[in-house]
């Protein structure tokens, strides 16, 4: 009967087809299993991809400053570069670059609230002309950023002296915490435009601050936090501290050229705004903010931030022993 | 012995031990209640839920291993879970013989025939994988972006391999094939390293509204046995109340009552847990089937039928779940189980069309980012959702709960409750707390819910890491969420009402709720004074109820009394009012000068630095309808972005 | 359905078997499985106990704890308690340890290895002196107390042990009365006093209250607020049978005999504010105001350093008789 004996060996093949297939199957969730099984469980939500920034200062070249004053924003600021050595003191040949600009309000340059594309467009320009590789310029504004850097002059600005904007994302933050900060714990910070950079310059302009007396270059920290961060208002100044030692750049430039005497930060009025035709460049920023403060009208010591920072040992409030260089630029 | 009666006494003595964990899955060491009892073992052993939180988290936590023990029997025997094991087949068999006992031959047999529709479960089971496997989609694309690594070369490879065998089914054509796997890889590559597809998916472990496991457990928990419990009176301490259970209990029924239309509808056509165990159990070494012999027709074999797989012609062994009614049937012992495939041919898959494939997979991929666009997990979190102490962050959670409600059926103050839109629809029936609907509270030193939750969507917690002590003491307590005081309703804010009561309930120490003092005078409280002695003040006009201002918190102050210091008033008459004796007027106040009635209310204030959410205060506040002091999710740990505090 | 009988084949019967037989094992796993648990979950455990507040740290010796014998298992972990969270694990009964002046306590749950369900709790407070641990001791004495030569002063009732050892309080207490756990609860409480042996053994004080007469077990040390007079701190006192009626004697000790003379006077002016009435002397020794005062009759004296009398007394003729077998027995002491 070849019907039935062709019908056995076609059974024992089918059979032996799906044992094999069973067999594979077991074996490999077994191993899948074996591979994935997790007795613990969840833990509690802990922080695994936490960054911290590197420190971009640059001690070798020491504490520099230089306060240059006059009404063009672009002439001071290439004067105060030439008295300090050039910008090739910090900028070098290949270097990556990153401008954190105050793009804070979606704010007509003119108003004063943020960084004008100005100055933003000559220190893309210097630094190129430095040897620069690349130049980004990135902040988290307050308000939608793409209107922030629109409305401020910023992005063109960007777009004509060829550097790259890069607005922030919910991707680009990653959690950091402050050594011996209390505040900044694992808190989310705009990571991504550091990627790959190994120069940090921040552009702030001068301004008063209603919450914390000033805002300036320590405070132009602030725009790399994300999360919920105004909570951080219940204690401005010991934020603006844990600031100063989070970010430790190469330089910082701080505008005084108009400053925003009243009804800071955002300002609103021209009448706010006082020329005040500083230009301020130094490697310690809390040397910069103190001078700033004087622009202000403000004593160093009516800022408790400064002292705070200065007391963490981010640098000195007394920017005179600095030996700034002065000079004016008609 | 009859297979019949084994395998009946195999579904009783599951179905026995099913409804038994359930009854037992109460707080307490006592053997009517939780102790050892594997309550989960149902649970653990149901192999969707297991694949299905692989998907989500990449893990198979804990005792999700003996999913592994089903699959194997399941390659080896087939269906056997439907027809031996599964509790909620158990029932639909039983109300399906009942909708069948007194139909005719002809009509059960029709009854039992098998309806295309009986595909639809295996959709429902690719749309639930499908979103639970976002996660998996959305690194697929991310490897484009990372694929220099070596496991991303080797996925790569074995993805591009995979694929081509792929298209070779669907395109005979090698030119072909080759150019559409190219394009294939090419469009990959630039959806990659270009765009951020991994925007585009989200993951959620939906399977928990139509695995049978879950549902049972969720209907019998927080229907049955709370109705059950209410007419015996044993199973509970107190009758346990559930909101919206009502929603649970009608799908139930439906699934039940389903059964008088077609027996075992549920297992036919929707359950995806079977359509799984189909998939699992293709390659059965033992199957039923036909032996090679007479059969006469009779088609008796499908009188009985539960999978509704046609013995008679070609055996469907996707919907065959071993029930073992063909072989007791036939007259002609030609049904059998045996490793040969059935004499009278099979037909070898379920019969998913393409079309239904890819249409359930879409909807299963797509379905998760629609409903995230709420912003539920986003800035649009929803602050009445307070969930258990333990569980994950929203995005995690959402990857683990399976909605089985034993989390809310051990609770022991039955604060646990099934949310209804509270959570989205993502979050149907996922345990939430309701402080009113309760006993009390979240009881300080208690972690079961944790413990019992078979998927980890609440961490089991130790002590000392719920209320951080020790190890923990850094971290702080595990945080719920934060009471909040309505002054508005709180009776020393607003109804001139001492009422400390929140406060004394508080059980943290120290207390999260402190209260202030305030002096306040009562309505009508300025008085004239008639005559007064160094102990006691009569006033004009018989304005006082007698005993009214007598309780401890009225004082009596002198309106124009200098630094006189308010008494506390211990007697009250119609006309007068006597102050302690311990502390006398200093100097009594003379008649017609004015005294003011004043209730000493203690303001309760809450300290976020302290307060756990757990909801005690909520319950205890005497505002009966809308709390004075409610809970709501701000500031729970499990998501450091709702924190309230610095 | 099945109304014809099937041939069953051996296989099916050997099959069906098989499977009946793995569900009994199933069965019994379950069954074995529910008495292994983890306690932890189900125990209400005490709240914060362990050192993260600050206060002193109880002495060495307490640390050390307790021996276990051989009997006896740990079924919880070892608590400590300083003064501001001693409310958290005793409630109210904190303010009578607070008032005698409690340092901390340290207490852990055992059973008896043989059977878990059988456990006791064992508490020592540390009173920082004999006088003050006597105290917590005496004002607790229960009813059906039961003298134990565990020490000095230490007594059992049905379900638990409470002795002094020292500056240290011990109360073991059983969750039901069980003779085996009894036992292992001496033998631990003989342990800790050989680990811990007292500096002072008993009261000097009490060796001034007259032996005639005395209901056994009946000394009481009041650490403050004694009879309701907030000058009255650390108050000895004995009760006694005279005439077949129950009085009271106590007596406080000072360091000089001006603020004896004074207590005495505030505690005589104390009685007439609140309600006494000042009843004549009977002439006989010692010399004492009497006050009658809510129906029976308070008597106070004074000898150098002493403040002796007589609370509670039925009648004049009463409190006099006590209070002469008081003075006389202070008398020999300090002549």
């Amino acid at each position: 009967m070849t019907n039935s004996q062709d019908a056995q060996v076609i059974s024992r093949r089918d059979f032996l087809a799906r044992a094999a297939k069973a067999s594979a199957t077991i074996a490999a969730t077994g191993v899948v299993g074996y591979w994935l099984h997790d007795r613990i469980g969840p833990k509690a939500q802990t922080v695994t991809d936490r960054v911290s920034l590197p420190d971009f200062s640059l001690p070798q070249v020491g504490p520099k400053m230089s306060i240059i004053t006059g009404a063009e924003r672009v002439r001071t600021i290439r004067r105060a570069f030439a008295t300090l050595g050039g910008i090739e003191q910090f900028i070098k040949r290949g270097d990556r670059v990153l401008l954190k600009v105050n793009a804070a309000f979606a704010s007509p340059p003119a108003l004063g609230a943020t960084a004008h594309p100005q100055l933003v467009a000559e220190v893309i320009r210097l630094c190129y002309q430095a040897g620069a590789d690349s130049v980004v310029v990135s902040d988290n504004p307050i308000n939608d950023p793409q209107s922030c850097f629109l409305l401020t002059g910023i992005a063109e600005a960007v777009q004509t002296a060829g550097a790259r904007l890069v607005l922030p994302q919910e991707h680009y933050f990653k959690p950091t915490t402050v050594r011996d900060g209390t505040l900044i714990k694992n808190w989310p910070l705009l990571y991504e435009p550091f990627r790959g950079v190994n120069k940090l310059i921040g552009i702030a302009p001068v301004k008063d601050h209603h919450r914390s007396g000033a805002s300036m270059s320590i405070k132009n920290w602030y725009g790399l936090m994300g999360g919920r961060r105004n909570m951080f208002h219940q204690d401005i100044h010991n934020i603006i501290k844990e600031l100063a030692m989070l970010v430790s750049p190469t330089l910082v430039i701080l505008d005084g050229t108009t400053t925003m005497m009243s009804n800071g930060p955002t300002g609103g009025s021209f009448d706010d705004l006082k020329q005040t035709n500083a230009m301020i460049v130094s490697t310690d920023q809390v040397a910069a903010d103190a001078f700033g403060a004087t622009l202000l009208g403000k004593n160093a010591a009516a800022l408790p931030f400064i002292a705070k920072a200065a007391a963490a040992g981010r640098g000195t409030a007394d920017y005179e022993s600095l030996k700034p260089a002065r000079d004016h630029v008609d | 012995m009859n297979i019949i009666t084994v395998r009946r006494i195999s579904q009783i003595f599951f179905f026995v031990l099913f409804i038994w964990f359930c009854i037992v899955s109460s707080f307490g060491e006592k053997w009517w209640q939780w102790r050892g009892w594997p309550v989960n073992w149902i649970l653990q052993l149901d192999p969707l839920i297991a694949l299905g939180t692989i998907l989500t988290t990449r893990t198979l936590y804990a005792g999700l291993a003996w999913a592994l023990l089903t699959v194997a029997l399941t390659v080896v025997l087939g269906r056997f879970f439907c027809g031996w094991l599964c509790p909620f087949g158990t029932i639909h068999q039983f109300f399906g013989w009942i909708g069948l006992r007194k139909k005719k031959f002809a009509e059960r047999v029709a009854a039992n025939q098998y309806r295309p529709a009986q595909v639809i479960k295996y959709y429902l089971l690719i749309g639930l994988l499908t979103a639970a496997a976002g996660d998996v989609f959305a690194d697929f694309f991310h490897v484009a972006r990372q694929w220099p690594t070596i496991p991303g070369l080797v996925s790569a490879i074995g993805l591009a391999a995979f694929s081509f065998l792929a298209i070779r089914k669907v395109v005979p054509n090698l030119k072909k094939a080759v150019g559409v796997l190219v394009s294939l890889v090419g469009a990959w590559l630039a959806v990659g390293l270009f765009f951020h597809p991994e925007a585009l998916f989200g993951v959620s472990l939906q399977i928990g509204w139509l695995d049978p496991i879950p549902l049972v457990h969720r209907s019998v928990n927080l229907v049955l046995l709370p109705i059950g419990g209410a007419v015996m009176g044993t199973l509970s301490t107190s009758p346990r109340f559930y909101v919206g259970a009502w929603t649970i209990g009608t799908v139930f029924l439906a699934a039940v009552l389903l059964n008088f239309l077609v027996p075992r509808f549920y297992c036919r056509f929707i359950c995806p847990l079977g359509a799984l165990l189909a998939v699992l159990g293709r390659p059965a070494l033992w199957r039923v089937g036909k032996r090679e012999g007479k059969c006469t027709d009779c088609e008796l074999c499908e009188n009985n039928c539960e999978g509704a797989c046609e013995p008679f012609e070609k055996l469907r062994s996707s919907e065959c779940l071993l029930c073992m009614n063909c072989l007791d049937a036939c007259k002609q012992t030609q049904m059998t189980y045996r490793t040969a495939r059935s004499a009278a041919g099979e037909v070898s898959g379920p019969g998913i069309s393409r079309r239904g494939f890819i249409i359930s997979a879409v909807a299963g991929v797509t379905g998760v980012p629609m409903l995230r666009l709420s912003g539920l997990l986003g800035s649009n979190w929803q602050p009445r959702v307070v969930r258990p102490p333990g569980a994950l962050a929203e995005e995690q959670f959402l990857e683990r709960c399976l909605k089985c409600g034993q989390c809310m059926r051990v609770c022991p103050t039955n604060v646990i409750q099934p949310a209804m839109a509270e959570a989205g629809l993502e979050g149907l029936w996922t345990p939430v707390l309701s402080f009113r609907v309760g006993t009390s509270g979240c009881q300080l030193n208690c972690v079961a819910c944790g413990h019992i939750c078979p998927t980890a969507a609440i961490r089991p917690l130790i002590l000392d890491e719920k209320l951080g002590r020790d190890e923990f003491a850094s971290a702080g307590p595990i945080r719920m969420g934060l009471a909040f005081v309505d002054r508005s309703r709180c009776l020393p804010w607003a109804m001139d009402k001492p009422c400390i009561v929140c406060q004394e309930n508080c059980p943290v120490s120290p207390k999260a709720i402190y209260v202030r003092e305030e002096f306040s005078t009562v309505r009508d409280g300025v008085l004239t004074v008639k005559n007064a002695t160094p102990t006691s003040v009569e006033v004009c006009g018989a304005a006082l109820t007698p005993g009214q201002f007598a309780t401890g918190d009225y004082f009596c102050k002198p309106t124009n009394g200098g630094d006189e210091e308010r008494r506390q008033i211990v007697e009250c008459l119609a006309n007068a009012v006597t102050i302690a004796a311990a502390k006398p007027w200093r100097a009594a106040p003379a008649p017609g000068s004015r005294v003011e009635i004043q209730v000493r209310l203690q303001q309760p204030n809450v300290d976020p630095r302290v307060c756990t959410g757990c909801g005690i205060c909520e319950h205890e506040c005497p505002v009966n309808g809308l709390r004075a002091i409610r809970v709501t999710a701000e500031n729970e740990t499990r998501n450091r972005k709702h924190s309230l505090l610095l | 359905m099945e109304g014809h009988l099937r041939p069953r084949g051996v296989t099916e019967t050997y099959v069906g078997s098989v499977i009946v037989l793995v569900l009994v094992i199933v069965a019994g796993g379950v069954f074995v499985k529910q008495f292994h648990y983890d306690r932890t979950v189900f125990l209400a455990a005490a709240p914060s106990g362990s050192a993260g507040k600050s206060s002193a740290p109880l002495s060495p010796a307490v640390n050390a704890f307790v021996d276990l014998p051989s009997e006896l298992t740990p079924l919880s972990a070892p608590e400590t308690f300083n003064p501001d969270n001693l409310y958290d694990k005793i409630d109210g009964k904190a303010e009578l340890y607070l008032s005698a002046g409690v340092l901390g306590l340290r207490c852990q749950r055992f059973a008896l290895k043989n059977d878990p369900n059988t456990w006791m709790e064992f508490f020592v407070y540390d009173m920082d002196s004999l006088r003050q641990s006597f105290a917590v001791y005496s004002m607790q004495q229960r009813a059906d107390a039961q003298l134990v030569d565990l020490a000095t002063y230490a007594y059992k009732t049905k379900n638990a042990l409470f002795f002094c050892c020292g500056r240290y309080y011990i109360e073991a207490v059983a969750a039901s009365p069980a003779e085996e756990m009894m036992a292992a609860m001496l033998l631990v409480s003989r342990q800790f006093v050989v680990k811990n042996p007292p500096q002072e053994t008993r009261l000097a004080e009490l060796d001034l209250f007259p032996s005639e007469h005395l209901v056994p077990n009946s000394y009481m040390l009041q650490p403050a607020d004694a009879f309701g007079f907030d000058q009255f701190k650390n108050v000895f006192s004995a009760k006694y049978m005279v005439n077949g009626a129950e009085v009271m004697a106590f007596l406080a000790i000072r360091p000089t005999a001006e603020e004896a003379t004074a207590l005495r006077v505030a505690y005589q002016q104390f009685l007439l504010t609140n309600g006494g009435r000042n009843l004549p002397g009977t002439g006989k020794a010692p010399a004492a105001s009497l006050a009658e005062m809510l129906g029976s009759v308070e008597l106070v004296f004074s000898r150098g350093k002493v403040v002796g009398g007589v609370h509670t007394a039925p009648s004049t003729e009463a409190a006099q008789q006590m209070a002469a077998l008081l003075y006389k027995k202070i008398s020999e002491a300090a002549p």
